[in-house]
C-alpha cells in the first residue's frame, strides 16, 4: 500500500531484487517499504538492491526505516546494496555509517556489473 | 408452554430431528438409538434419571460384594475343616506312638525281671530307669487317654462307635496289661511275659490298626476339602471377573446411554441456536426427551417463532429502510455530484494565482466552510492600463449554493462594472443596482473594491458594508474605512470612496468575517482586537496570512468545525535592499530569539502537522536562495531544518494543531542562522550522539534515534536556548570564507 508521497515496487533481475522506491522516504513510507522488502525476499534472492533513483527525500525517520529493513537482511543473511542516491543523501548514508553495511552505487547499471560477484561471496 | 413432540405447527419452521451428525456426533446405530430414545422418552427429571444410572451400577457392586463375602466365609470353613483334619491325624499318630510305647515299656520291664543278668546289649538303666517302667507306661495310658477323647472331640458324629471300639479295646489292652502285671509281681516273669506277648501286644497291634485306618480316613477327607477348597477359590476368581466386567460394561453403556440422551438435545438445541445467530429463523428442535430438555426445546422451538416474526418485521423495516437510505444516497451523491461540480466552478471564479505585482507581494487565502461558499476575492485587471490592478473581497450574507450563486453574479457585475468605470464607489453602486432587483430579499452581499496604482502605491477603494481592511504601516495598524451599505440591500446607494498611498513596507490585510467571527470551545470570538494585534506584530504577505491560520488553529483548537468562509488577501508593498529584495515591512536589523542580531530573512509559523517539515524546507531555501551557498551546503541546511522541524513538531509540540513551530531565518555578515522555536520549554533536548548503528542493525537498540545526530553534522553550529514556554533550536552555517553566499548579503 502506498504511504504519503510514496510508492516501492519490486522486481527481480538477474537473482536479484531490486526494490524502486519513489517519492519520500519518511514515515509515511513505513508500511510501503516493510511490503516490498516482504515481497522482495519472499523469493530466493539473496541480495536485494534499493533503487533510490527516484528518491528526492529522506528524513531521520526514513533512515530509520532503512536501519529496520538493513536489519532484518543481515538477520536473514542477505546482502543489501544501494544505488541512485544523490550526492547528499550518500553523505548522510557515510555520516550514519549506513555505508558501512550496504554496498552503495552510482546507478542501477554499476551494482549489477558488481552486485553478482558480491551476492555469491 | 408449547412440547415440541406436538409436532412442528409453525408453518415454514423445518424440525431438526437429530440433524445428520446431530451437531458434531456420531450417527447411532439401530440398537443403541432406540436404547437412548426410550431413555430419554421416559417421562422423569434429568435429575432422577442420573440417580437411578448411578443407583443401577450401585448395586451392581453390592450383588458383587455379597457374594464375594459368602464365597469366602465358605472358603474359612473349609480351612478349619482342614486344620481340624490335620490335628486329627497327628493326634492319630501321637496315640500310636503310645500304644506302642507302653507294650514296648511292658516288654522291658519283664525282661528285666526275667534275666538277672541284663543282655550285653541292655544296660543297668534300661532296666532301672527313672521313672520306671510300669510309672511310665501308667502315663502314656493316661495320655493315651486323652489323645483318644481329643480325637473324639474332632470327629463327626457319625465316628462316635469307632471311639467307643477304641476304648473297650484300649480296658482290655488295660486289663491285660494288669494281668500281666500281677504275675510278675507273684515272681513268675514267665508267665507275664507269656500273656504280655499272647494278649497286651496283639491288643496294642489292633489298636494300632485302627488308628492307622483313622489317619486314613482323615488324610482322605483332608484331600477332599482341599480339593473343595481349590475349586472354591476358583469360582470366587470367576465370580469377582464376571461382576467387575458386567459392572464395568453396564456402567459405560449406562453413561453412554445417559450421556446421548442428555447431550443429543443439547447438540440440536445449539444447532438451532447457530442458526438463529446466522438469521436463519426456520429451524426447530425436535427431541424425544421428555424432561427438563423437552421443556427447553420447546421453549426454544416457542421463542424462535416468535423471533421469526420480529425479525421478519424487522428485516422489513430494515428492508424499507436500506431503500430509503439507498435513495437518500443516490440523492445525496448526485447533490455532492453537484456540490463538486459547483465547487469547481466556483473555484474557477476565483483567481488561479495572485498577481505578480513588480514591488508588491499579494497572496490570498480561500477556505469556505462548506463545498461552496459565499466568500470571494478577485484581482482584475485593466487592459488598457497595465499600472492598475484592482482588488475585491466580498461576502454573501449566506452560506452554501445560494451563497456560491449569488457570489458568481456578484462577481460577474463587478467584473463587467468595473471594466467600464473608473470610480470604485461608481462600480459598487452599479453592482448595488444590479443585485437588488434579482437577489433575494434575505439576502445581500458586502464587498470592498479597490484599484492600487502599482506605480505609486496610490490604493483607492470603497467599501459596501464589508470587514474594513487593516492598514499596517511604520506608525502601526489602521482600518481603512468608507462609508456604504451592503450590495442588494436597497435601490440608489452611493458609497463613500477614499484614497490611501502605501509606501515601501507597508501592507494591507482584506478580510472576510471567518476570521473574527470565529469561536474558540468557551464560545468567545477572535475578534477584531486580536486579528489587528496580530497585523501589527508580523509583517504582510504569506508570512501574515500562515501566522494568522496557525493562530485561528491554534484559538479554535482540534476539531473546530469551520463557522462561515475565510478569506484573506493581502498586499504589502515590498522594498528594495542591495541586490535583494525583500520585504520592507521586515526590519532591516532585527534580533533573533537567541539573542542574534541579523537581517530576517524569513519569520513565518507552521502548523503541527506531520509532514510540514517539507514546507519548512521550502520556506527557508526560498529565503536563504539570494544567498547563493552552495548547492551541498544548502542542502545540508535543508536536512537541518527538516529534522529540527520535525522534532519541534513531534517532541516540542506533540503535534497539537493548535502549537505552531515558528521559524526564523536571520543572515550576518558572519553566519546564517534558522531558529525553530516549539512549545517544548520544558523539556531538555538530549546531547547529540552518535548512535549505536551496530546495535540497532543486531536488534539491541530501536532503529530510530537519528535527527539530532544528523543536524549536528549537517550544520557548523547547534544551539539550543529555553524559557518557560518555548524551546529554540538555532542552526548556524557559518558565512565567513563562503564568497558567494557573503556576496548575496
Amino acid at each position: 500500500m502506498p504511504g504519503k508521497d510514496f510508492e516501492a515496487s519490486v522486481r527481480y533481475q538477474e537473482g536479484v531484487a531490486v526494490i524502486d522506491l519513489r517519492g519520500e522516504v519518511n514515515a509515511f513510507a513505513d508500511e510501503a517499504i516493510n511490503a516490498a522488502y516482504a515481497e522482495a525476499v519472499s523469493g530466493d534472492s539473496a541480495t536485494v538492491l534499493l533503487n533510490f533513483d527516484a528518491v528526492d527525500y529522506i528524513n531521520s525517520t526514513g533512515i530509520a526505516l532503512i536501519v529496520g529493513l538493513l536489519a532484518m537482511a543481515r538477520k536473514a543473511h542477505r546482502r543489501v546494496l544501494a544505488c541512485g542516491l544523490s550526492d547528499h543523501y550518500r553523505e548522510v548514508f557515510q555520516i550514519t555509517r549506513l555505508a558501512d553495511f550496504m554496498s552503495i552505487f552510482p546507478d542501477e547499471v554499476s551494482a549489477f556489473a558488481n552486485a553478482p560477484a558480491s551476492a555469491d561471496s | 408452554m408449547a412440547d415440541t413432540r406436538d409436532g412442528p405447527e409453525r408453518g415454514a419452521a423445518k424440525p431438526v430431528p437429530e440433524p445428520e451428525r446431530e451437531g458434531g456426533l456420531p450417527d447411532l446405530p439401530g440398537p443403541l438409538r432406540s436404547l437412548v430414545d426410550f431413555v430419554a422418552r421416559i417421562k422423569a427429571s434429568v435429575h432422577v434419571k442420573l440417580l437411578v444410572g448411578f443407583l443401577i451400577g450401585a448395586l451392581l457392586l453390592l450383588g458383587m460384594g455379597i457374594l464375594s463375602l459368602v464365597a469366602i466365609e465358605r472358603m474359612n470353613n473349609q480351612v478349619d475343616e482342614l486344620n481340624d483334619l490335620s490335628e486329627k491325624v497327628e493326634r492319630s499318630r501321637q496315640a500310636i506312638y503310645l500304644i506302642t510305647a507302653q507294650s514296648h515299656f511292658r516288654a522291658m520291664a519283664l525282661v528285666c525281671d526275667l534275666v538277672e543278668t541284663p543282655p550285653s546289649d541292655i544296660s543297668y538303666n534300661d532296666c532301672a530307669p527313672d521313672p520306671p517302667w510300669n510309672d511310665r507306661i501308667a502315663s502314656a495310658k493316661q495320655a493315651f487317654a486323652a489323645q483318644v477323647d481329643e480325637l473324639d472331640r474332632l470327629s463327626p458324629p457319625g465316628q462316635n462307635a469307632f471311639f467307643t471300639g477304641v476304648r473297650e479295646a484300649d480296658a482290655g489292652f488295660a486289663l491285660a496289661g494288669e494281668k500281666a502285671l500281677a504275675l510278675d509281681e507273684a515272681g513268675d516273669p514267665t508267665a507275664a511275659l507269656e500273656v504280655h506277648l499272647a494278649e497286651e501286644h496283639e491288643i496294642s497291634h489292633a489298636l494300632e490298626d485302627d488308628l492307622n485306618a483313622l489317619i486314613d480316613d482323615s488324610s482322605a477327607e483332608m484331600a477332599r476339602t482341599t480339593d473343595d477348597f481349590r475349586s472354591d477359590r476358583g469360582l470366587l476368581r470367576i465370580m469377582v471377573g464376571t461382576f467387575s466386567g458386567v459392572s464395568l460394561v453396564t456402567s459405560v453403556a449406562l453413561g453412554l446411554v445417559l450421556s446421548l440422551a442428555f447431550v443429543r438435545p443439547v447438540r440440536s438445541i445449539d444447532h438451532v441456536l447457530a442458526s438463529i445467530a446466522r438469521g436463519d429463523f426456520s429451524q426447530r428442535v425436535e427431541v424425544p426427551n421428555r424432561d427438563e430438555f423437552g421443556t427447553l426445546t420447546g421453549n426454544l422451538n416457542d421463542m424462535t417463532g416468535q423471533l421469526a416474526s420480529l425479525y421478519g418485521d424487522l428485516q422489513k423495516k430494515v428492508d424499507d429502510q436500506v431503500e430509503e437510505l439507498k435513495r437518500e444516497a443516490l440523492q445525496r451523491e448526485r447533490i455532492e455530484q453537484e456540490l463538486r461540480v459547483a465547487h469547481d466552478i466556483q473555484l474557477a471564479f476565483l483567481p488561479k494565482e495572485s498577481p505578480h505585482l513588480p514591488g508588491w507581494q499579494v497572496e490570498a487565502y480561500y477556505q469556505p466552510a462548506r463545498a461552496v461558499g459565499g466568500d470571494f476575492y478577485d484581482f482584475i485587471d485593466f487592459p488598457d492600463n497595465d499600472n492598475y490592478r484592482g482588488i475585491v473581497v466580498g461576502d454573501v450574507s449566506d452560506k452554501g449554493v445560494p451563497a456560491a450563486l449569488v457570489m458568481c453574479a456578484s462577481r460577474s457585475m463587478l467584473r463587467a462594472a468595473s471594466q467600464r468605470l473608473d470610480s470604485p464607489g461608481e462600480v459598487l453602486a452599479a453592482v448595488n443596482e444590479l443585485l437588488y432587483r434579482d437577489i433575494p430579499p434575505n439576502m445581500f452581499v458586502t464587498c470592498l473594491y479597490a484599484i492600487l496604482d502599482i506605480e505609486s502605491g496610490r490604493l483607492v477603494y470603497a467599501n459596501a458594508g464589508h470587514n474594513l481592511p487593516y492598514l499596517r504601516t511604520d506608525g502601526g495598524v489602521a482600518e481603512l474605512r468608507a462609508t456604504g451599505m451592503p450590495l442588494g440591500l436597497m435601490p440608489g446607494m452611493t458609497y463613500e470612496e477614499k484614497t490611501v498611498t502605501l509606501a515601501p513596507g507597508d501592507s494591507v490585510l482584506f478580510h472576510s468575517d471567518g476570521l473574527v467571527e470565529a469561536h474558540n470551545t468557551e464560545r468567545e470570538m477572535f475578534g477584531f482586537p486580536r486579528l489587528m494585534g496580530s497585523v501589527e506584530k508580523h509583517p504582510g504577505g504569506a508570512q501574515l496570512i500562515d501566522l494568522l491560520v496557525a493562530e485561528l488553529a491554534q484559538f479554535t483548537g482540534a476539531g473546530w468545525e469551520q463557522e462561515d468562509d475565510v478569506t484573506l488577501v493581502t498586499l504589502q508593498r515590498v522594498g528594495t535592499v542591495g541586490n535583494d529584495t525583500v520585504a520592507a515591512a521586515t526590519p532591516a536589523e532585527s534580533q533573533g530569539a537567541s539573542g542574534n542580531s541579523g537581517r530576517i530573512l524569513a519569520d513565518f509559523t507552521l502548523p503541527s502537522e506531520p509532514g510540514n517539515e517539507r514546507r519548512a524546507i521550502e520556506r527557508v531555501a526560498e529565503a536563504v536562495r539570494g544567498l547563493g551557498l552552495p548547492a551541498a551546503r544548502l542542502e545540508r541546511l535543508k536536512t537541518a531544518v527538516a529534522e529540527a522541524t520535525m522534532n519541534a513538531m513531534e517532541h516540542g509540540n506533540k503535534y497539537r494543531p493548535d502549537l505552531p513551530v515558528s521559524i526564523r531565518v536571520l543572515v550576518s555578515r558572519e553566519a546564517l542562522s534558522v531558529e525553530i522555536i516549539d512549545h517544548g520549554g520544558d523539556q531538555p533536548i538530549p546531547t547529540p550522539e552518535a548512535p549505536d548503528l551496530e546495535a540497532k542493525l543486531a536488534g539491541a537498540q530501536p532503529p530510530r534515534g537519528w535527527g539530532l545526530f544528523l543536524i549536528k553534522n549537517m550544520v557548523d553550529d547547534l544551539r539550543v536556548t529555553s524559557d518557560e514556554t518555548h524551546r529554540t533550536v538555532e542552526l548556524v552555517l557559518k558565512l565567513e570564507g563562503d564568497d558567494d553566499a557573503r556576496k548575496g548579503l
